[in-house]
């Protein structure tokens, strides 16, 4: 009611003020009149003192205010019509800025969700992972170091460990395995979430015989038909009955990144890890008090690794450092820099796009010189001539910015299915609020961006010129040209850094492809399951794997079975060791990969024995500790000697004192932990010498391995039918998933570098087009004065190319500059590396050339007596 | 690069607008007066000297409406036609006097700068 209150009002306003100034227009006529001038006369000189009445009233209005909203409207509407009339402009830039707008959108959706979304629980950010500093893989922490921390700490409300462990379901139907997480007391209180029904773990959860778990939702949902009265009763988990104490709220999730099943208390893990310091296996997350600072958190932590490591020397010497990092830093990690350079390479694309559209409207607003007089005739002054056009720009940039929405959207769930495991939370991946109020401004930016200058320079109009000229173009003033210049500048640099970058990345990819692994993965079928512990001891679990390896072994179409930890491919244990008769400086010590791998793994992988012998039936716990090491390992360690003979003492261990081991044999180099790595030291420790360890089994076949599934699994089933398998795979599949990170990077790199090119082509081919249509006049002279069909196509040619020549100096240089970035996700290949810029110019000079010689040749097939009677 | 020329109208109110407000008011001191009457007495006060463009004038009469120092009230010309007629405010007096005093203060400064010994005697 107001707002109609206020239009009449308005529209009231706007009569009288009509009618003032037809008034004061009678009055100076009758005055004239009155001093004898004639009736005809006196009207026309009395409207030419007046002014333009229409810019006088235009004026005034603004002195009422709300007239900018009033104006907006108008240039909404005549913006609109405009964009409606001029159909095929509409299209071309819509889609162009959809695509520039829906890949910025897309990226800044993922960087969203990975980098910028907060943890899924309250005051995320006082959330911290604590790490020892160690020799240990992942450098997680032991039980004892663990209780130690969360006693004598000052920093932390509260503070928890966390290991993930499988677990099998019974007598549910089908046995069903579950990833559980084994934690202490403490986890809710870190995280304060609290469940939904039931209750929170208690400090007597802990105690040993505790058997308690609190169940996920959907587990309780699928499971248990979501059963309120679930809290007190039993479930089975392998093999022992558990006490069911609460259910945890639909979304909970810990750790951050993984859907578990369930969670349950350390009272699980047997006394001999939760008393050994040397037993490093836990993950370690805290809450920081209110008041303190990571600095704070650090300084107090440290001194306790140090108290520690003088108290316990045997196992702490070197834990003297810990780390305490912000949860999201943790898990975030190496994620961030490709994330944030694949945005660099949108923006870049669509800076492109911008460039284009500016070329676009640039050429549209010429043609539209009339019109732009016409109205600035009428009264529009510059700076309502520069609002219409830039609100024009940024209705098309807004349309483009919402099919780029949709586009973002569709593209993201695409990006989903193929993101790889490797990257963290990659599930909270999607269009939200902050995706759109990022793809708001990004629109209205662009169409800024592009829309300014072309409207600042259409809006320079000379009245009588451009009506004189009545829509005649002759050739565009040398500025607009310039301008138009730097735009193929502009582009074909933006161009070549893109495309050089995707390149580096692409070449490093086939490296990678080309990469040789040091072993043969073809025909080897992986599996992985879990032996429940309890009822399984130590002993039961050696006889089983020896059981099921001989009967793999038998197995028609397998060649070998063996026990290895970790499969290739798929992990990075890394653990430190002494060397006898040598002493390192504090704070240094050796590291290598480790790896615990049953009899005949050398052989059926096809790992080359070098020096010394292999692992034999005869290393077992009560004959003397052995080791082998592979020839980087010997290099690094043992340069210009034999290291067959030696001793070293591996800390990865299942005793609290870690034996001595002679180093029985020597074998070649692998990569394991994906192929981009270079070859890195490597030791091998018998499985007969590590007891109660369950590696995961390969299986060596005769011909395409997954066929041999079903019979693996019945195989497994024959030995214990309640031992679920999963993860079943392939070697090559396993491979593959090793680089899953790199060719998502490659993949997105190629696809984006593409799209620049093809912007870039096309913007190209646009303006010198425009400048051909532009210059028919001319061409036409030229030829009637006597230029030959290739003095034309030279000229047309060597106009465009000038500027692409200027780009792709400014695009080297530029690339030079910036492929320094993506150095780290290279492999095999500099950043600098000559043959990729070769490359990458040759074909960007090649397309632009193209894009040249369309425009130019139609120019040579202008027929000048048609070009010079048409002007 | 040459600066873009201002409109030609707004230029004008820019460079007129504090002593075009302060002019309108003066001329209303004397009784309601329509937008016509108020540039003819203004042109003619100064004998020819000042004209006030249309496109200042009713954006001044319009600001200084909204300022409420001056109030519209619709009456007839002489020639029997109606005509949007504006008097001073008891809000617009008070400025006048201030403005007045302000103007005179800016004259006597900028004859001290132009005409030092004259100003002394």
């Amino acid at each position: 009611m107001k707002l109609l209150a206020w239009f009449r009002r308005r529209r009231q306003r706007e009569q009288e003020l009509d009618e003032e100034i037809r008034s004061h227009l009678a009055m100076a006529i009758r005055e004239r009149i009155e001093q004898g001038e004639d009736p005809a006369e006196a009207e026309a000189n009395a409207r030419r003192e007046f002014g333009n009445a229409t810019l006088v009233k235009e004026v005034t209005r603004e002195m009422w205010g709300w007239s900018w909203l009033e104006s907006l409207i108008q240039d909404l509407r005549y913006g609109l019509r405009q964009l409606r009339r001029s159909s095929g402009f509409t299209a071309v830039a819509v889609i162009t800025l959809a695509l520039g707008i829906g890949a910025n959108t897309a990226i800044f959706s993922v960087v969203n969700g990975i980098l910028l979304r907060p943890l899924p629980y309250p005051e995320p950010t006082r959330l911290v992972s604590v790490q020892e500093h160690g020799e240990q893989f992942g450098s997680p922490t032991s039980y004892p170091d663990f209780f130690d921390w969360r006693t004598q700490n000052d920093v932390f409300s509260s503070i928890a460990s966390y290991r993930v462990q499988d677990f099998t379901l019974t007598g549910h139907g089908e046995p069903r395995h579950l990833q559980g997480t084994v934690v202490s007391s403490g986890l809710l209180p870190v995280l304060q979430v609290k469940p939904i029904l039931g209750r929170g773990f208690e400090p007597q959860d802990e105690k040993a015989g505790a058997r308690v778990t609190l169940l996920s939702n959907a587990l309780w949902r699928e499971e248990f038909h979501s059963d309120p009265s679930i809290a007190g009763s039993g479930v089975t988990l392998n093999r022992q009955s558990f006490t069911v104490i609460g259910v945890m709220p639909a979304g909970f999730r810990f750790p951050p990144t993984f859907q578990g099943d369930l969670w349950t208390t350390c009272a699980i893990d047997t006394r001999n890890p939760k008393e050994e310091r040397g037993y490093s296996w836990l993950s370690v997350i805290a809450r920081l008090k209110p008041s303190v600072t990571l600095v704070q958190a650090r300084a107090d932590m440290n001194v306790i690794a140090r108290r520690l490591a003088q108290q316990y020397p045997a196992s702490n010497a070197r834990r003297t450092t810990i780390r305490v990092v912000p949860e999201l830093d943790r898990i975030v990690g190496t994620a961030r820099l490709p994330l944030f350079i694949l945005l660099g390479v949108v923006a870049g694309v669509l800076l492109i796009a911008c460039v284009n559209l500016a070329n676009l409207s640039l050429a549209r607003n010429v043609v539209r010189r009339k019109e732009i007089a016409v109205r600035s005739a009428l009264g529009a002054g510059r700076e309502r001539l520069i609002r219409q056009l830039l609100t024009e720009s940024i209705l098309l940039s807004l349309l483009g910015g919402l099919c780029g929405v949709a586009l973002a959207d569709m593209s993201t769930r695409a990006l989903i299915a193929i993101v790889p495991r490797a990257i963290p939370r990659a599930a909270e991946v999607g269009v939200d609020r902050h995706v759109l109020a990022f793809a708001l401004v990004l629109s209205i930016v662009t169409g800024l961006l592009f829309g300014l200058l072309p409207a600042l320079e259409s809006s320079r109009t000379n009245l009588v010129g451009s009506l004189k000229e009545a829509g005649q173009t002759s050739s565009e003033g040398s500025r607009h040209r310039r301008f138009r210049g730097a735009l193929i500048t502009a582009e074909t640099a933006l161009a070549l850094v893109l495309l050089t970058g995707a390149g580096l990345l692409i070449a490093s990819y086939l490296q990678l492809m080309r990469a040789d692994p040091g072993f043969n993965p073809r025909h080897l079928l992986t599996l992985d399951f879990a032996l429940p512990t309890p009822p399984y001891t130590v002993d039961q679990t050696v006889s089983f794997y020896n059981e099921l390896l001989s009967r793999l072994r038998s197995a028609p179409g397998v060649k070998a079975a063996v026990g290895a930890w970790p499969l290739p491919f798929s992990g990075d244990p890394t653990s430190g060791f002494d060397i006898e008769g040598r002493s390192f400086p504090p704070g240094y010590f050796p590291v290598a990969r480790v790896h615990v791998v049953s009899l005949g793994y050398f052989q059926a992988l096809g790992i080359g024995l070098r020096e010394g012998r292999d692992f034999t039936a005869r290393d077992d716990m009560r004959s003397p500790q052995v080791v082998i090491v592979d020839k980087a390992f010997a290099r690094a360690f043992f340069p210009n000697q034999h290291p067959v003979g030696k001793r070293i003492r591996p800390i990865f261990s299942m005793a609290d004192q870690p034996p001595w081991r002679e180093i029985v044999g020597v074998v070649n180099n692998t990569k394991e932990m994906g192929v981009a790595e270079d070859f890195r030291p490597q030791y091998y420790i018998p499985f007969g010498q590590f007891r109660g360890f369950e590696p995961s089994i390969v299986v060596r076949t005769s011909s395409a391995s997954l066929r041999l599934t079903p019979m693996v699994r019945k195989i497994v089933a024959s030995l214990d039918k309640n031992v679920p398998v999963y993860d079943v795979q392939s070697m090559e599949q396993l491979a593959s998933a090793s680089v899953a990170r790199e060719r998502f990077n490659t993949l997105l790199f190629g696809f984006f570098g593409a799209l620049a090119l093809v912007l870039a082509a096309v913007g190209i081919y646009g303006v010198v087009a425009y400048s051909v249509s532009q210059t028919r006049h001319e061409i036409g002279i030229r030829m009637a004065l006597g230029a030959q069909r290739r003095d034309i196509l030279v000229l047309v040619v060597r106009n465009g190319l000038k500027h692409v020549i200027i780009g792709l100096a400014v695009g080297l240089a530029a690339a030079l500059a910036l492929t320094r970035l993506i150095s780290s996700l290279l492999y095999g290949v500099r950043p600098t590396d000559p043959l990729t810029f070769i490359v990458v110019s040759l074909v960007l000079s090649s397309v632009a050339l193209l894009a040249c010689y369309i425009p130019a040749r139609r120019a040579a097939k202008i027929d000048p007596m048609v070009a010079l009677r048409h002007e | 690069m040459h600066r873009p020329k201002k409109t030609r109208y707004q230029n004008r109110i820019e460079l007129l607008q504090g002593t075009l407000d302060m002019l309108i008011l003066r001329t209303l001191q004397w009784g309601r007066r329509h937008g016509y009457g108020i540039s003819q007495t203004i042109r003619a006060n100064s004998r020819d000297v000042l004209t006030v463009e249309t496109g200042s004038l009713y954006p001044a009469l319009h600001r200084l409406e909204k300022q409420g120092w001056i109030a519209p009230e619709w009456g007839l010309s002489e020639n029997k036609q109606r005509a949007k007629y504006y008097r001073l405010t008891a809000s617009g007096r008070k400025h006048l006097v201030s403005e007045e005093s302000r103007w005179e203060e800016f004259v006597q400064a900028v004859k001290a700068v132009m005409k030092p010994a004259e100003v002394e005697s």
